[in-house]
């Protein structure tokens, strides 16, 4: 499979800004200044959706780009927050390294896991991670001495980040917002570099026709599990951050629940546009708060957006918007909606 | 001299029903050889046995000698055979080039593009396209050109003219041809025993998942016994 990473890669660089260049320098903008504007508690609910938005690029992964449905994606988020939290409270409490931990053990898991699924198509691949992800959840449920059961894990601290003569405290809000800024937006990064990659389009083929890959030599299973893999690296680096960000976790982010809440987010976004799932993370953090604060009904509302958007707008809203962009820079938009042809961020 | 690939006693199926009973062929370097039968009587089995995505439960495939018969589609693609499914459709969300690409990916002694671009100018044209929305002789060539990025000893092709117009097929049939004068080795699975003709010199001929006859092509089509109970002609 390395050798499927080297060629192609340099046309692609140089013309980086025309290929989604703006979009990302927009995106680090943005989400640079909007804090400096916001109340602390809005600038609490930008670092969930950062978390949450890196958790909904990950699963898009599997959905968007090798047509994949998991429906266990919090197992692997859970881990990643599990991980990190012990090792936050344990003697040599660092978040860099909690964060690789809890990555590096999520990957591990979704590529056992993923072994097993991997095989297996559309529904009864979803029915096969939604069963692993429920394993794994029983596991965090059962495993007292280490997971604190059902009570989970309370008071996780954040220790200063250490940056050699400097320690910057990452208590205050703004400044563990700015950390994760950082690293989710180091992650979409390298997550977007390898939709691109050559083996981020052997991805597509699979999801164009998997049964038809293995004659072009590229052996698909070997293709899926390493999708799967790499979705749970990053689905675990979101739980990693979550951890310290709540302060408190439980098995409830393990639960079938937390895994529909990618799929939710990724589908009101748009599957094919990277910057999608995002979108929808954001969308969909902003009309829980919004809306619950007005009512206790407030899934009632959010099932309903969402039903709506999918009627009307298949391709999401990111769909919709990379469409007004294409039709705004061409004439005739040569793109349809929906279709993954050519994603912008 | 060893046949490039060799068939001998094949039985397999697919499901719960038996295809191919005892099916022996062989392939030798640089020759194209047609596999002529009815709808339903075993071709696209057999090409998709020799692929390696139908496990035959008996019998063996040999590829330059070798016992291939327990090797996955892969690993039968990199060692240079090449399949050309009947179904165009591969990767509709892809551009041309794109599709082009993701062959490049497994195979360190490709072909350069400029040379499959020079072997089928429309493709040049048609690069920025997603190849779900090329017309049918389109997507059968790039189909085709596909298979040729990884450099192939030998091509399984199947049905390639199915439901295509008649300039249509004359266009496709050049490029075939084209790709067989550079030594290529062809099985063409082929209704038509007259479009095979055109291209091939020795046939078999297929009948409910057994060879039944073998020949050059000009002896399969004289034989009026044999096309009038095994052809549809």
């Amino acid at each position: 499979m390395a050798r499927a990473g080297s060629f192609s890669m340099n046309r692609r660089n140089s013309a980086w800004m025309e290929r989604g260049g703006w979009p990302w320098l927009a995106f680090v903008a943005v989400a640079a200044v909007l804090p400096l504007v916001l109340r602390e508690f809005h600038v609490h609910l930008l670092t969930e959706i950062l978390i949450l938005g890196l958790f909904a690029a990950a699963f898009n992964l599997l959905f968007g780009y090798t047509g994949l449905l998991s429906f266990g994606q919090a197992a692997y988020f859970a881990i990643g927050a599990y991980a990190c939290a012990l090792w936050l409270k344990g003697p040599w409490p660092s978040l860099p390294v909690g964060l690789i931990a809890g990555a590096v053990l999520a990957a591990a898991a979704a590529l056992v896991v993923g072994y097993l699924c991997v095989r297996r198509d559309e529904i009864y691949f979803a029915m096969v991670t939604l069963a692993c992800g429920q394993l794994i959840f029983v596991a965090l449920w059962r495993w007292r001495e280490v997971t604190g059961g059902s009570d989970g894990i309370g008071g996780i601290p954040r220790p200063p980040l250490d940056l050699g003569a400097w320690a910057v405290s990452l208590a205050p809000t703004l400044h563990f917002y700015y950390f994760t800024l950082a690293v989710v937006a180091g992650a979409l990064y390298v997550l977007w570099r390898i939709t691109r990659s050559p083996f981020g389009l052997a991805l597509r083929a699979v999801r164009d026709n998997h049964r038809r890959v293995d004659y072009l030599g590229l052996p698909m299973r070997r293709y899926r599990l390493a999708a799967f893999t790499v979705s749970g690296l990053f689905c675990g680096l979101a739980g990693a951050l979550f951890a310290p960000y709540q302060g408190t976790i439980t098995p409830v982010l393990a639960d079938w629940m937390w895994s529909a809440e990618p799929v939710m987010m990724t589908l009101l976004g748009g599957p094919a546009v990277f910057g999608g799932p995002v979108l929808g993370a954001a969308l969909i953090t902003l009309l829980k708060d919004f809306v619950a604060s007005e009512t206790e009904y407030w899934p009632l509302l959010v099932g309903t957006a969402v039903v709506l958007l999918v009627l009307f707008l298949p391709g999401g809203v990111g769909g919709a918007v990379r469409d007004a962009a294409v039709g705004w820079r061409a004439p005739s938009p040569p793109i349809k909606a929906g279709d993954a042809g050519e994603e912008a961020v | 001299m060893e046949p490039l690939l060799a068939a001998h006693d094949v039985h397999a199926a697919i499901g719960a029903s038996r295809i191919l009973h005892g099916l022996s062929l062989a392939v030798g370097r640089g020759e194209v050889v047609a596999l002529v039968g009815r709808n339903g009587a075993g071709k696209t089995t057999a090409l998709r046995t020799l692929m390696g995505h139908v496990r035959p439960w008996q019998g063996t495939v040999r590829w330059q000698g070798q016992d291939i018969t327990r090797w996955p589609a892969h690993a039968r693609a990199r060692a240079g055979i090449a399949y050309v499914p009947q179904d165009r459709r591969m990767f509709a969300n892809l551009t041309v080039e794109e599709s082009l690409e993701v062959a490049e990916a497994a195979h360190p002694n490709r072909r350069p593009r400029e040379e499959i671009y020079e072997l089928f100018p429309v493709l040049a044209e048609r690069r920025r396209q997603l190849s779900g929305f090329l017309s049918g002789g389109e997507q059968r060539m790039l189909a085709l050109a596909r298979a040729l990025v990884a450099n192939p000893s030998l091509i399984l092709l199947d049905e390639p003219t199915d439901g295509l117009a008649p300039v249509v097929v004359e266009q496709l049939l050049s490029r075939i041809a084209a790709v067989a004068a550079q030594g290529i080795s062809i099985l063409l699975a082929e209704q038509n025993v007259r479009f095979a003709a055109m291209l091939a010199r020795r046939g078999y001929l297929i009948h409910k998942g057994a060879i039944r006859r073998e020949g050059t092509v000009e002896e399969l089509l004289a034989d009026e016994e044999a096309a009038g109970r095994y052809l549809a002609v």
